[in-house]
């Protein structure tokens, strides 16, 4: 068991799979021998050489379309995208084409492979580097997103991200590369679409994702003490989605409350309000309650962003509001 | 706060006109909303008039006995803010499921409403509160706050029908919630308050009376029984029973399956689906298949009625089985949902009876009561051709017919063709319930 | 291989005339059985895109349709240049590259129809013609997307040092798109075996390419930028084309890096299905039909002695497989149901909760 940053633990889920799989290459800019802005492919370079791990111009559709074609013919690439946000000039190749390939050829074509980016808010990065854009990639059949918000989830579920045979958008969130965990010593393996229930409760369901999730804890932690039990269910993987997972245990605790950075509209938790009131309305003790950005862009300063992302006490406020209604 | 107009309710889509045949609270008394302002009664049905919003009674304007169109206005309600319990679907499903009377329960949540804990607390008492009759204005008002508040907020009154055409004296529900415990028959008062007092008849009741007596001097009847083996159906059941819990929020039961073996019998047994008038010396075959289900009730026996069942699946059937049960019991059901029957079923088995010998809902021919399903042994005959003991799910159908106009032989073979069905089940059925769907 | 451009002012636009001579490559180094090989996929390409018209034109075929009228000797002339195990990356004016790999006419036929019997059981349709089998790896639909893709299996070739070339058609418009230029200097920056080749036929959809764009030859004019050679071929001409082809292969196999080549050539219809193609302008296609690929080629053959016979033979012969491909392409059954749910994912299904 070591403690790892968040950021070290990509590395190592990189690693881990590279070390298993010949086919597995990373490309990205500045990941090889810069080690990646965020610093989460540092020495990958230095252990698997130049021909496996590439640093490539700012040529996000060139990088990603490399990935494809790469993914379609034998190998099982990992591409980075630096900022979620640059999806927006390479979407073309993530929507129409990844997502869409396997499904047009009537099953003629696989690609596995991995885009990885940093996601999320909380940097000061302002409204063009600091976007939650799960969302996005959550509304286009073909794709798979996942968004791990410990060390220990993240070698895992870049393994099961790695060894899936179909595109999978990794989300790491900016804000949680520095947080630390406890990483089991040897292969770490997980599955996709399973989510974790991270604390019991049997009051309120809270669903919270990425770096909502730390969140989400300790606001528990919070409520627990004036008697509020949240059960803390972090979704990790938004498709394929674990919704039997959250259906149950609105079916115990009669409530539940989405954490989401994303902006308001068309957001995973309105997705997921939409399941439960489908398939848990006779469950559900009270309205569903969202706890989101608003529907605006990020704004820089740290004291306008920390107000408009979901912040503990936020949480805790509305938790307790709902329950009191 | 202006006047709230209460109009004449419009309780079925064929229902033009409705009688005021009593106010239930005085002028200048004060109302609560959701609580009965008056009754009405139509050619269809008779139901009580909830006051949308609470106040004041301010004017009425049409008295009792007169008979005025639909949307005239009645009376003008007054004054003071609603207050309305809004219970969480949690809330009113556990009481659904424990057979507690919201109207009655502690009410310990915010703004009135009932919680989890309060239904729980109340289940735990088992008392079941007796029901106030219809015909006794000094009662207390009920108050019954389900499925309400959306259609209060319209301001327009909310018909509360209380519909007849009630074959049966049995206490014959549906199950909705399975499996489902025995819970008491609230059709009538519970305890030990009611022993040495003499109460009046309420308005169901005195229709149920009458519609019993009526329907077996008006025909010969006779009931005649076949045993089923319901291995096929309780499998396939428990393969799909969660699946479809969670799809659909409804519990399935066994009474679907034999719902739709029934009706897709009728098809070739026309005679089972029919009404006889003797007068007129002439036999109707209806087009379709109005599939009455019994439904026990606080307030009694109903029947409301599946439309064109005759070719739903047995997952659309749980489906609407379950709904309209739901309607029947929170008092949504409208006039229309109890119109149209030509052939009904009771499930005399869901409080544990193994069959009885229904009466027809007059004026159909034939009325289907499904008894308890009981694990007994039974005699089979092996691959090898030797005798068997199993222990196998079975069940008793017993058929009640009008003998004026159905032999028992047809009886019999409508019966064999229903065992059929339900003993070598058809493959759609894993489909309707979704535990076969394709490439899912 | 370098031609001169015949430039001409015309209304708004210059009117671009073929090269004169059609006897350049009679005397050039490629066997006859090469030359009857493009000799019949010119003629499947010309006789298919032609009996998709008609089919369109009975409402047979919905949606819409790119069709290679003209432009078949690009296709024929770098498919029998290229190893079987090579890729073929297209766009959505397809058909003429996938019939070029040897993909059977019924499977195509039958996609456009919408039946189960399609190359692609009926989900993709014209404009995503794929054969992996055959190395089609697809038809994109999306200008500049599979530029980028094509680096992608030639990065994996070269990984893998299997040899295979990816070579990737696009059309004169893609040259101004952001893809383009990415995926030139990605190819050239990473030396990967892939040869691009631009099918300049002179319009994009209805603007004369030459309106809108800095330099007067769309693709060769840019190849500079990138490090590589201008390239431009007649690309009504098989031999051209195979020639071309035959080099560039060579020398992205060799580990010399990407190839770009410009091949002129002109499109006898519409953009697509709803374009009677008014804007171009008088004398044009009547220079380019003068030109005609078909009709350059079998006067080359005839030139170099193969008996007419034979070349009526082939005709007849690909005339009986359009007309075979037709009835079983319209006798083919509707696509079952189910598919519209298969194959989202990699496990066969379209699952994405549980």
């Amino acid at each position: 068991m070591a403690q790892l940053t968040y950021r070290e633990a990509v590395a190592r889920g990189i690693a881990q799979e590279m070390s298993r799989d010949e086919r597995v290459v990373l490309i990205g800019e500045d990941i090889a021998g810069a080690g990646g802005v965020f610093k989460t492919t540092v020495g990958l370079l230095e252990q698997f050489g130049p021909r496996r791990v590439i640093d490539t111009p700012i040529s996000e559709q060139a990088i990603l379309g490399a990935a494809m074609g790469a993914a379609m013919t034998g190998l099982r690439p990992i591409a980075e995208i630096m900022f979620s946000d640059f999806f927006a000039v390479c979407w073309d190749i993530v929507v129409n084409q990844m997502a869409k390939t396997r499904y047009m050829t009537n099953g003629q074509v696989t690609i596995p492979l991995v885009v990885k980016s940093g996601n999320g808010g909380g940097l000061r990065f302002g409204a063009q580097h600091s976007q939650s854009i799960e969302n996005w990639a959550m509304a286009v059949p073909g794709l798979k997103v996942v968004t791990p918000s410990c060390p220990e989830d993240v070698v895992g579920l870049m393994a099961a991200a790695v060894r899936s045979d179909d595109p999978v958008l990794f989300f790491e969130h900016k804000g949680l590369y520095a947080s630390r965990g406890e990483v089991p010593d040897g292969p770490v393996e997980d599955v996709l679409g399973k989510a974790r229930i991270r604390r019991g409760g049997d009051h309120a369901t809270v669903a919270a994702l990425g770096m909502m999730v730390p969140r989400a804890l300790e606001a528990a932690e919070r409520l627990a003490a004036g008697g509020i039990r949240c059960e803390v269910i972090d979704v990790r993987s938004l498709i394929p989605l674990d919704a039997r997972t959250i259906l149950e245990s609105v079916g115990r605790t009669g409530r539940l409350f989405t954490v989401e950075e994303n902006p308001r509209a068309l957001g995973w938790g309105a997705e997921l309000a939409s399941i439960v009131g489908d398939e848990a309305f006779w469950d559900l003790d009270g309205p569903i309650v969202r706890i989101t950005t608003p529907h605006v862009p990020l704004p820089s300063a740290d004291s306008l962003e920390d107000l408009v992302i979901p912040s503990v006490d936020r949480i805790v406020a509305e938790v307790e509001r709902a329950m009191q209604a | 706060m202006s006047d709230i107009e209460i109009t004449m309710p419009q309780l079925g889509e064929t229902v033009a006109e409705g009688t005021v045949t009593r106010w239930l609270v005085e002028v200048g008394a004060p109302v609560t909303a959701n609580e009965p302002l008056l009754e009405v009664s139509t050619d269809k049905v008779d139901t009580e008039v909830d006051a949308p919003a609470g106040g004041v009674l301010r004017r009425i304007l049409v008295p009792e006995g007169r008979t005025v169109p639909v949307g005239t206005i009645i009376a003008l309600v007054g004054g003071t803010a609603a207050t309305r319990h809004q219970d969480s679907p949690r809330v009113r499903r556990l009481a659904r499921e424990h057979g507690v009377d919201l109207t009655q329960v502690t009410r310990s949540g915010p703004h009135g409403r009932a919680t989890v804990a309060d239904v729980r607390a109340a289940a735990r008492t088992s008392v079941r509160p007796a029901v106030r009759p219809a015909v006794q204005p000094a009662a207390p008002p009920e108050v019954r706050p389900e499925a309400r508040a959306a259609q209060s907020q319209a301001g327009a009154a909310i018909p509360r029908p209380a519909p007849v055409a009630i074959p049966n004296p049995a206490p014959a529900a549906i199950s909705h919630q399975a499996p489902a415990a025995p819970r008491p028959v609230a059709a009538h008062p519970a305890g030990s308050g009611t022993r040495g007092r003499v109460e009046g008849l309420s308005r169901r009741r005195r229709l149920i009376a009458d519609r019993m007596h009526r329907s077996l001097q008006e025909s010969a009847q006779l009931t005649t029984v076949i045993e089923v083996d319901l291995s096929h159906v309780v499998k396939i059941r428990e393969a799909a029973k969660d699946t479809f819990r969670s799809r659909y929020g409804v519990a399935l039961s066994v009474l679907p399956f034999v719902a739709e073996a029934a009706v897709r019998a009728l098809a070739g047994h026309p005679v089972i689906n029919a009404e006889l008038d003797l007068a007129a010396g002439t036999v109707t075959y209806p087009a379709g298949v109005g599939l009455g289900i019994a439904v026990d009730t606080d307030e009694g026996l109903v029947v409301p009625v599946i439309r064109d069942a005759g070719d739903l699946t047995v997952g659309a059937l749980a489906r609407h089985i379950a709904h309209l049960a739901a309607r029947a019991r929170d008092g949504s059901a409208t006039a229309d949902d109890f119109a149209g029957g030509t052939f009904t079923i009771t499930n005399t088995g869901s409080r544990g009876a193994l069959f009885d010998t229904p009466i027809l809902n007059a004026p159909q021919s034939a009325v289907l009561g499904l008894g308890a399903v009981t694990r007994r042994p039974v005699a089979l005959r092996g691959p090898d051709g030797d005798d068997l003991i199993a222990v196998h799910p079975m069940a008793y159908l017993s058929l009640t017919y009008d003998h004026r106009l159905v032999d028992g032989a047809d009886a019999a073979r409508y019966l064999t063709s229903v065992k059929g069905r339900l003993e070598a089940p058809d493959h759609t059925w894993p489909h309707s319930l979704g535990i076969a769907e394709i490439a899912s | 291989m370098t031609l001169p451009l015949e430039r001409h002012p015309y209304g708004e636009h210059d009117l671009v005339l073929p090269p004169k001579s059609q006897t350049t490559h009679d005397a050039a180094d490629i066997d006859r059985d090469t030359r009857l090989l493009m000799y019949r996929r010119l003629h499947e390409i010309r006789q298919f895109e032609k009996r998709a018209y008609d089919m369109f034109m009975q409402n047979l075929v919905k949606g819409t349709t790119h069709l290679s009228l003209g432009m078949e000797a690009v296709a024929a002339g770098f498919g029998a240049a290229m190893r079987e195990d090579d890729y073929t990356f297209a766009t959505y004016r397809g058909h003429a590259h996938t019939l070029a790999r040897g993909v059977p006419m019924e499977g195509i036929l039958a996609e456009l129809l919408g039946r189960a019997n399609g190359l692609l059981g009926g989900k993709g349709g014209s404009m995503h013609l794929t054969s992996v089998e055959h190395g089609m790896m697809g038809s994109y639909a999306i200008i500049g997307a599979h530029l980028t893709i094509a680096n992608g299996a030639a990065w994996s070739a070269q990984y893998r040092g299997s040899g295979q070339v990816a070579v990737c058609f696009f059309g004169d418009g893609t040259t101004n798109i952001g893809a383009f230029h990415e995926a030139l200097n990605y190819a050239a920056v990473f030396a990967l075996p892939v040869v691009f080749v631009c099918e300049n036929n002179l319009y994009m959809e209805y603007t004369a390419i030459s309106d809108i764009t800095a330099v007067p030859r769309p693709a060769a004019d840019r190849a500079g930028a990138y490090g590589l050679e201008p390239v431009v071929v007649d690309g009504n001409d098989a031999d051209a084309c195979y020639l071309a082809a035959r080099d560039a292969l060579e020398q992205a196999r060799s580990g010399r890096g990407p190839v770009l080549i410009e091949a002129l050539t002109y499109r006898h219809g519409g953009h697509s299905r709803a374009d009677p193609g008014k804007y171009k302008p008088p004398g044009e296609l009547e220079a380019w039909l003068a030109h005609d690929p078909l009709k350059l080629y079998r006067g080359r053959l005839e030139r170099i002695g193969v008996p007419y016979a034979a070349l009526d033979e082939i005709e007849h012969q690909v005339g009986q497989a359009v007309d075979a491909a037709t009835e079983a392409a319209k006798g083919g059954p509707l696509p079952d149901q189910a598919v519209a749910y298969t194959d989202v994912w990699a496990d066969g299904g379209h699952s994405w909760r549980n």
